[in-house]
Parts: C-alpha cells; structure tokens; sequence
C-alpha cells in the first residue's frame, strides 16, 4: 500500500538488535506506506535517528537499566527529538525500569507506549497509527 | 651435809647491801648516813650527802619533805618521787619512809626504801601513747554505758566525751544497742567482739569492728569496759565494690554468646559459663573445679596450654562435645598472668554452627538468584524468537501473497533460522540441567588448567594463535566438580581463540593463568582477538546470545557462570574492542563446597 504521489510519507524509526525483528517491523511497516529507518546499532542509532527526522520512534528495551533507556533518555533530551513520540517494545519488564528514570516526580515524560514481545502485529500497526497518524497525509 | 646454820649479824648486813632495792639512812639533818649497794647504782655515792642533793640534785631541802614528818610523828609514809639518777636523768621511785625508832621512843634515823619505778612509768607512758595513738576509736565506758575516756582519735571525730551514751555517738541511737558488746563484756567479764553499722557524723552509714574488754579492778569486778571500734568503712565499701564488679563480670561472661571457659594452671577449669554448656554439652557443675576433659581441648590448644605460646586464634577447628558429636568453632586462647607468673587460661569459642548455615543459606540464596536470572533470559530469548517465528510466517506471507518470490524466500529463511534457534535452546536447557549434578573432589587448579590448555593445543597452532601458560607446578588442592572446571576454562579458551580468529591481529595469543592470593584462586584467560564493543559486552551473559552466527549457542559464558557460582565464585572480564579480553574466575576457599567422598554431590 502506498499513498498518493503528492503525498508525505511519515516516517518511523525501528531499533531493535534482532535483525529478524527488525526485519519484520521494517517490511510490515513499509507495506502500511511508512518510510522506515531500522537500526540493529543503539549506541550509534541517536545520530541517525537525528537525521532521519522520524514521527514515531520504536525502541526495544534489552537491557534497560543500563542500555535501551539510555538512549530512551537521550532522545527524551534531545532538542531535535525529544517530541517524538516512542513505543517501548520489550521482552523485559522495562515498565519498571523506565519508571525510575520517567513518569510522575521525573522531569523525563513517559514513553508513550509499551509493547511486549512477541510483537502483536496488529496491536503495534494500531499503536503507530494511534501515534503517528496514518502513513500518508497531503504535503502541506 | 652441813645442818642448818645461825643467822648471824654479817648476814644481816649482807641483806642489807645485797637486797635489790635502794635503801638509805637519814639522820635527823637530812645528812646519808648509810645506803645500800643498789641505792648508790642510781644516784651513786651519797654517803655524808644531804638526802635532798643527793636523790633530787637540790640545794634546799624539799617542801613537804616527808622525811621531816615521819621524824616528827613517827609514821611511816609513801611517796611517789622523781629524782635525778648519778648520770642526771629522772628517775621516778615510789619511796617508803619507815621510821627507826629507839628504845626511848625518839627516832634518831629514818630508812627509806626506793622501789624503781622508772619502768613502770615507761610502759605507763607507752600505754597512753597506744591509747590515743592507735588507729581505731577507743573509749572507756562505764556501767551506764557512758563514754568516760576517749582516745585522740575519738576526740576527733566525736569531740571530748562528756559523758554521752556510746550508743548516741555512733549510731545516733536514743537507746542502748540490741547486740552491745559492752553489756556482754559486763556480764562475762570476756572480750567480744562484734560488727556494727553506725552513723558518721554527716549521715553516712559507717562500718566498725568493735572489741570490748573489762577493765578489772583490783577487787576482780568490773567497773568500766575499753572498746576499740575499728572503722571498717573503706574496706567494707572496697568489697562492696569487688563484689559488684564480679557480680557485672559473672553476668557478661554468663551472657557472652561465645563459650568462655578459664582453666588455672593444673588446667582445673576456673569459669564455664552458659554458652559453654550448650557448646560443649556439659553442666558446669560437672566441670567447674575439675581438670578438663582431654577431648574438649582441641590439639593446637593443648599445644598452647603446655607450650610458651601466650596467645593463639584458630579460625575453625573442630572440638568435640560431651555426646562425641563435633561442632565447628573458631577459637581464641590466652595465658592468663598474674606479676608474670601463669595461673591458667582463658579459651573463648564462637559456635560457627549458626554462620555457617547461614553461609550456606547466602550461597543458595545465590544460585536461586542465578536459577532467576538465567530463567529471566530465557524468556527473553524465547520471546525474541518467537518474534521472529511471527515476523518469518509475515514476511513468508505476504510474500505468497504478493507472488514476491524473494520475500518468501526471505521469511522461510527467517523460520527457518528461528526454529533452529528453538531446537539448539532446547538442547541447550537439556545441557544445562545435566550440569546441575557436581561430584566435588579435592583438584589441583593448576593441574586442571594444565590438562585443558593441552586439549586447545593443536587447534591454537592450526590457527597460528600462540597459547601461552603461567600456572605453577602445582598449588593447593580445591574442594570442587572436576568436570565443571573444565568446561569452565574450556568455555573461556575456546572464546578467547574464537576472538582471535575473527580478529585481524596477525599474531593473536591467548594466555592462561592460575594463581592463589589471600585464599582466592583464580583462573585468567586473556586474548589479544577483536575484543567487544560495548553492546556485546552488555550481552555477554545473556541467555544464547552469540556473535559466532552458526558456531555459536549462546550458552557457554551462561553455563561458565552458573558454574562458578555453584563454586561460590565471580566471574568478571575486561574488554575493548580490537585490543582483547581478559575473563577472570575466582574462588574464594571460604566458599568452596566440601568435598564429597564416593557419589557425587549435588552443590547447585
């Protein structure tokens, strides 16, 4: 599915250090129309993520309380992202974890969503649409 | 034998020269017409004397002179005299006056006779002195029980008697004593001698000794009684205070956790407190004022009792209880001294019992908590390739869908590759619960590290990495599963050449060390291979995460921890990327399991 050509695709990046996962999300993200940045690389994902300038950012929390909210956290205080809204997916209990550093008493907002893995391919097109909007919207 | 003789007139005159006792003649001018041989050794030759000069030093007659009386009246007298002796000294004399009378009534000569009194004055004066000088209060009382006389000391403190009752001085009582001394004194005419708590004169309550004996007189009644009252109060409150701190020093060592028992040199046991009776299983009745029992005192305090050692600390040493059974204890002894001298010993023992369950408790505590972590990352693992089961049939399936040839091919690869990594984790789980049976023998590490470094040989030289060892011929033998041990280092050898292999170090080496320090042995393994960035680092001890693709499980640093852990020991490593790794094992002896003799045992 593909949207108009005058179109603007929105964008949604993927971090994920599984490639299968990330593949995936890639390709059922692509087919709703998005334009889709998969990075399997979190500590050189903020750059690219800088650059890709998405609407929705998913991230997955492996190891939360030392790597997935770290660049939780760096998006959250990024200039350029920190609006951006993300989906934690997790095969963790990162809810937890990310309650420490975000939330009620942090000045750091919450994710916006959590997910848990295995990934309800459903649910998480529901989440990003809910998010982002739909793929495509007229260019302004 | 001559019969009995006449008295002559010589031997009268002999008497009277030889009798031991001054005598001297005056004539009616107070001149010495006659003296003895014992008068002239006190006041020397006085013959012709007048009597005054001669036995007094005076130029005048004496006033009251009683020599001229008795010449008057012819009646004997007494008199208590002090003269001067030859060499000038006083000489105190109890001289008796006795007239001699004539015929004719008239009496020409008096004789007086001077009994010495000089000693007897002397031991007067040193009575006195005792009197008002000894250390304690003396008071005569009489029948009334009225302090007629007071020593110095009495005085002082109580002021110059008049005529108060002794009971009112001392103990500010307003009548006579139950148990007076004095009363029995009276009564028996005997010493007593009694302890009483009296009054000082600010209120505090003082502590006496008091000893009373009759003063008899000359008709054997008693008239007054001498009563010493020895202030005891210092002492009484010295052992007060002795007796309170045995009092607080048997309490603490009856409270004490650890056994404490003192044995005196022939190794009589002194003390035994409570603790030590549940240690040892004895009553201390049954031990106190006994030698101890030879089995209770373990060999390196016997060593201790009958050497010149002063003090020893056994960390934990077995002793032996009243039952036979054995408690594990860690002990402390020291000689007691006394000026230098040894009176015995002291043994303090903590009952290790408890820690040691505790200890034990830790360590399981432990391995739940790697059973939970390990558990935790395999649901993780699980659900990542169960993510990818789910992303193969989307990829797989839209691809059909599509006709997409390609992207069918791509999601049969990816289920492909997900259920293979299904049936290597149930593999994997299947080989990690074997491991949970651990035969511990006693093993040398360094043999161990030997025969695994040999086993990796021909394949290190295969690959032209170096493998290099620092093990020492042979270090002391640890309680631990053989078996484990192995994988343990093999796991890590392998690794460590596995990095070597993908690195692009062209002389690649892998060094293997074993070493002991403060009871800690530990086993290196250190690469110069590619080393690992960050994110692999952070996964190192995830369930079945591998960077090896297809060589690769994911299970060997996870089953290497879970080993040592079951060891009681850590795992750590150091890495960068490029440069190589160091993994380091260590294991505490303290944690060691024991060693199990026949079957194996099970230490998870």
């Amino acid at each position: 599915m593909s949207g108009p050509a005058d179109a603007v695709r929105l964008r949604v990046a993927v971090v994920d250090d599984e490639q299968d996962v990330l593949t995936f999300l890639r390709l059922a993200l692509e087919d709703q129309g998005f334009e889709v940045l998969a990075s399997d690389r979190p500590l050189t994902a903020l750059e690219q993520l800088r650059g890709f300038e998405p609407d929705l950012i998913c991230l997955d929390l492996l190891m939360p309380e030392q790597m997935g909210s770290s660049l939780f956290l760096e998006i959250r205080s990024d200039s350029r992202l920190a609006e951006v809204p993300v989906v934690i997916l997790t095969g963790l209990n990162a809810r937890d974890a990310l309650a420490r550093v975000s939330g009620p008493g942090s000045k750091v907002r919450p994710p916006e969503r959590y997910l848990e893995k295995p990934v309800d391919l459903a649910a998480f097109l529901r989440a990003v649409s809910e998010l982002a909007g739909p793929a495509t919207r007229p260019r302004r | 034998m001559k019969g009995p003789q006449k008295w002559s007139h010589a031997q009268r005159g002999r008497l009277f020269e030889e009798i031991p006792c001054g005598i001297v003649v005056i004539d009616r001018l107070l001149k010495v017409v006659d003296h003895n041989h014992a008068f002239a050794q006190v006041f020397g030759e006085a013959r012709g004397r007048q009597c005054y000069a001669a036995i007094r030093g005076r130029t005048a007659p004496c006033q009251d002179c009683p020599a001229e009386k008795t010449f008057a009246d012819a009646q004997p007298r007494v008199r208590e005299q002090t003269g001067l002796d030859v060499d000038g000294r006083p000489s105190h004399h109890l001289m008796q006056i006795t007239p001699i009378v004539e015929p004719s009534g008239e009496v020409e000569f008096v004789a007086a006779t001077a009994a010495d009194l000089s000693a007897t004055k002397r031991l007067q004066r040193e009575y006195q002195t005792l009197f008002e000088k000894v250390p304690c209060y003396v008071a005569v009382i009489n029948r009334d029980y009225r302090v007629v006389k007071a020593n110095e000391m009495f005085r002082r403190v109580f002021g110059e008697p008049t005529g108060e009752h002794c009971y009112s001085l001392f103990k500010h009582r307003q009548q006579q004593c139950e148990d007076c001394p004095a009363e029995m004194t009276f009564s028996d005419q005997k010493s007593h001698t009694s302890q009483h708590v009296g009054v000082t004169l600010d209120g505090h309550p003082s502590h006496y000794v008091v000893s009373t004996s009759p003063l008899l007189q000359s008709d054997g009644k008693t008239s007054h009684v001498i009563e010493m009252a020895l202030d005891v109060t210092e002492i009484h409150r010295l052992e007060e205070k002795l007796s309170q701190e045995n009092r607080l020093r048997e309490t603490l060592v009856d409270s004490s956790l650890d056994a404490i028992v003192v044995l005196d040199r022939n190794r009589k046991v002194m003390i035994f407190n409570r603790a030590a009776e549940e240690l040892w299983g004895y009553a201390r009745d049954e031990v106190v004022g006994h030698r101890v029992p030879a089995h209770m005192v373990p060999t390196p305090l016997k060593e201790l009792l009958s050497g010149d050692g002063e003090h020893c600390v056994l960390h934990e040493i077995d002793v032996t209880t009243a039952t036979g059974a054995t408690v594990p204890v860690r002990l402390a002894a020291v000689r007691l001294r006394w000026d230098g001298q040894v009176v015995g010993a002291a043994v303090i023992a903590q009952d290790l019992r408890e820690i040691k369950q505790l200890e034990r408790e830790k360590l399981d505590a432990e391995r739940l908590a790697a059973v939970g972590q390990t558990v935790a990352g395999l649901a993780h693992g699980i659900k990542n390739i169960l993510t990818g089961l789910e992303g193969g049939m989307y990829v797989a399936g839209t691809g059909m869908k599509k006709g997409d040839e390609a992207r069918l091919r791509q999601g049969w690869e990816m289920l492909e590759r997900n259920m293979g990594r299904i049936s290597a984790l149930v593999k994997n789980l299947l080989a990690f619960s074997r491991g949970d049976k651990a035969k511990v023998s006693l093993v040398d590490p360094a043999v161990v590290a030997r025969e695994v470094v040999e086993l990796f040989r021909d394949s290190a030289e295969q690959h032209g990495v170096t493998l290099e060892t620092t093990v020492p011929q042979t270090l002391p033998p640890m309680p631990a599963d053989s078996e484990g041990l192995h994988s343990c280092l093999a796991n890590l050898i392998s690794n460590a050449l596995d990095a070597c292999l993908v690195s692009h170090n062209p002389s690649c080496r892998v060094m293997v060390s074993v070493s002991e320090t403060d009871d800690v042995v530990s086993f290196e393994v250190t690469d110069s291979g590619c080393g690992m960035d960050y994110e692999v680092k952070q996964k190192a001890f995830t369930s079945f995460f591998s960077t090896k693709g297809a060589g690769g499980t994911g299970i060997g640093l996870l089953l290497t921890r879970k080993i040592v852990q079951q060891h009681g020991g850590t795992i750590a490593f150091e890495s960068a990327p490029k440069q190589g790794t160091t993994f380091r094992l260590s294991f505490p002896r303290a944690r060691l399991p024991q060693p199990t003799e026949g079957e194996g045992r099970d230490v998870g």
